[in-house]
This record gives structure tokens, C-alpha cells and sequence, in this order.
């Protein structure tokens, strides 16, 4: 076996090893063959004074531990420049996703401020309306049975903006918390598919 | 010869081959010949471990209008072998034990 055919059997039994492993292991193959052709054998003595290709392969993937390439994975066939193109090409309809859900989560914060606000109102509506019931009373009956039937209605309404505000706060809490990072998943995931 | 034990016996005699100079793959196995026969399938991780530990570093030189790898033994792979000299006590201790418990059988 000379030289060439050699290389050419070394690069089939190490195509499993990460391509720079590869680069290095031939340089250093080719480099050990140059020294002893250097040194006086002819090719074919510098070929067969190295171990067999069969004890050369075991002893390689043994020692350098690197895994092949796993099986059952897709291999990447889209190279990284048309990835890249592809990415900012098609950016219009995946960057529109995150403004969505971001306004979305606006939106829904911006109901929860006014649960909030009306509830808080409603209660000091409710509040001020009773303490100024007799007041009223004696002052105006017509202005009398507003007002109690402005604190009935506030009384009604403020519980219900208080449940509401305490039931849909944690959601808007988690998904303020989850979002980002979620984004951020779905980036990845794109960019390593 | 237990190929663990082996193999860390040839880390440190490749370290203690660049002792004195830089050198390159053939030149170690060449120099290694006189204590142990190792080939390049043994070599090339044994440098490879050693460069990623940084117990070696690696240049490139020309030579006879090519490119060939040296390897320069670094403070940290002088310090390996300090180690395992200072180890060595402890190493001949234990084959003392081993030893005398088979005299004993």
C-alpha cells in the first residue's frame, strides 16, 4: 500500500470524527509518513511500519472519545449563509410574532390597571357615599336615593373588579416572566433547525 | 501491562521526551523506543490530551519546504512531571505491598 491509497483509507475509517479532528489526524498521519520517507523508507515501508487501519481506527475512537456522528440525527444540509438569508428574508412574518404578544400582554395588562382603578374607585365611591348619606338625606330626598343607589351599584361592581384584578394577575405575571424566554426558545430552535 | 497505568506512564514519558527540546511525532516515538514501543495511534491522543490540558503546546515550523508540527513541553507539563516524581515514593510503596503480599502466598 502506498501513500495515497493509505490517506485515501485513513479519511474513510475516521469520517465519523468531527471534520477539524479529522484535518488534524491526517496532518499528522501525512506528516509521520513525510519523516520516515524522509528518513530512507520507500512508501510502502513508511505505510507498514504504522499500525493497521483496523487497530488505528479502534484505537482512535477508543482514545479520543469523540462521538460519531449521532444516528437518527438530520444532518445540517442548509449552509449557514442561506440560513442566515433565509432568516432575515422571511423576518417580517416571524418578528411580527413577539410585537403580537407584545401588545397582546399590553392589552391585557392595561384591562388589569383599570380592574384596578375602577374597583378602587368603586369602593371609595361606596365608602364616601355611605358616610354622606345623612347629609343627603336632609338635604334632598331625590339626591338621597342617588346616592344609595350610586353605593348599591358600587358596592355590586367593586368585588367583582377586585376577583377579576386577583384572578388574572398571576397569569399576566407568568407570562410577562415566560415570554422572552420562550421567544428567545423558538429563535434557537430556528436557527439550529 | 495494565493499559491505564500504561498509558499514564507514556504521557509522562512524552512530556519528559520535550524535556530537553521541542520535538515532533516521529522524533517522540523514536526517543520513546528506548523504555517503551509506542506507535501513532498510541501518540496522537496521548498529544492531543496533553495539548488540551495544556501541559503542551503546539508550533509550526518549516521544514524541508513543508510544515511540520513541534510540541513544547509548557510550565504546567513540567510541573506534571514533578508530580509524578514526588508520587513516585507513594507508586514504589505500593509495589513493595504488592510485591511482599505474593511472597507471602
Amino acid at each position: 500500500m502506498n501513500k495515497q491509497e493509505f490517506m485515501q483509507l485513513l479519511e474513510q475509517r475516521i469520517k465519523l470524527l468531527p471534520l477539524s479532528e479529522r484535518h488534524r489526524l491526517i496532518n499528522f498521519y501525512n506528516e509521520a509518513l513525510e519523516d520516515r520517507i524522509e528518513e530512507g523508507m520507500s512508501e510502502e515501508e513508511a505505510v507498514a511500519s504504522l499500525d493497521g487501519l483496523d487497530e488505528l481506527s479502534l484505537n482512535l475512537y477508543d482514545e479520543i472519545k469523540a462521538a460519531p456522528i449521532e444516528k437518527g440525527k438530520r444532518p445540517n444540509i442548509i449552509p449557514c449563509a442561506v440560513k442566515w438569508f433565509l432568516i432575515v428574508l422571511t423576518s417580517p412574518v416571524w418578528l411580527m410574532i413577539p410585537v403580537i404578544l407584545f401588545i397582546l400582554l399590553l392589552v391585557w395588562g392595561l384591562l388589569l390597571v383599570i380592574l384596578l382603578v375602577f374597583g378602587l374607585c368603586f369602593l371609595i365611591m361606596a365608602v364616601c357615599g355611605f358616610f354622606l348619606m345623612p347629609s343627603v338625606f336632609h338635604a334632598n330626598f331625590a339626591s338621597f336615593v342617588v346616592l344609595v343607589g350610586t353605593v348599591l351599584f358600587s358596592i355590586g361592581l367593586a368585588p367583582w373588579c377586585w376577583f377579576g384584578f386577583k384572578a388574572w394577575t398571576p397569569a399576566f405575571v407568568n407570562c410577562c416572566k415566560s415570554m422572552p424566554g420562550w421567544c428567545l426558545s423558538q429563535w434557537q430552535k430556528a436557527v439550529n433547525a | 501491562m495494565d493499559i491505564q497505568l500504561k498509558k499514564g506512564l507514556i504521557e509522562i514519558c512524552v512530556l519528559a521526551s520535550l524535556k530537553k527540546n521541542d520535538s515532533y511525532g516521529y522524533q517522540i516515538i523514536k526517543d520513546l523506543s528506548v523504555c517503551v514501543a509506542i506507535s501513532e495511534s498510541t501518540l496522537y491522543p496521548i498529544l492531543r490530551r496533553l495539548e488540551s490540558s495544556e501541559c503542551l503546546k503546539v508550533y509550526t515550523m518549516e521544514h524541508n519546504g513543508r510544515l511540520r508540527k513541534y510540541y513544547h513541553l509548557t510550565v504546567k507539563g513540567r510541573e506534571r512531571i514533578d508530580e509524578f516524581l514526588e508520587d513516585w515514593d507513594q507508586i514504589m510503596n505500593i509495589y513493595e505491598y504488592i510485591k511482599g503480599g505474593n511472597e507471602n502466598e
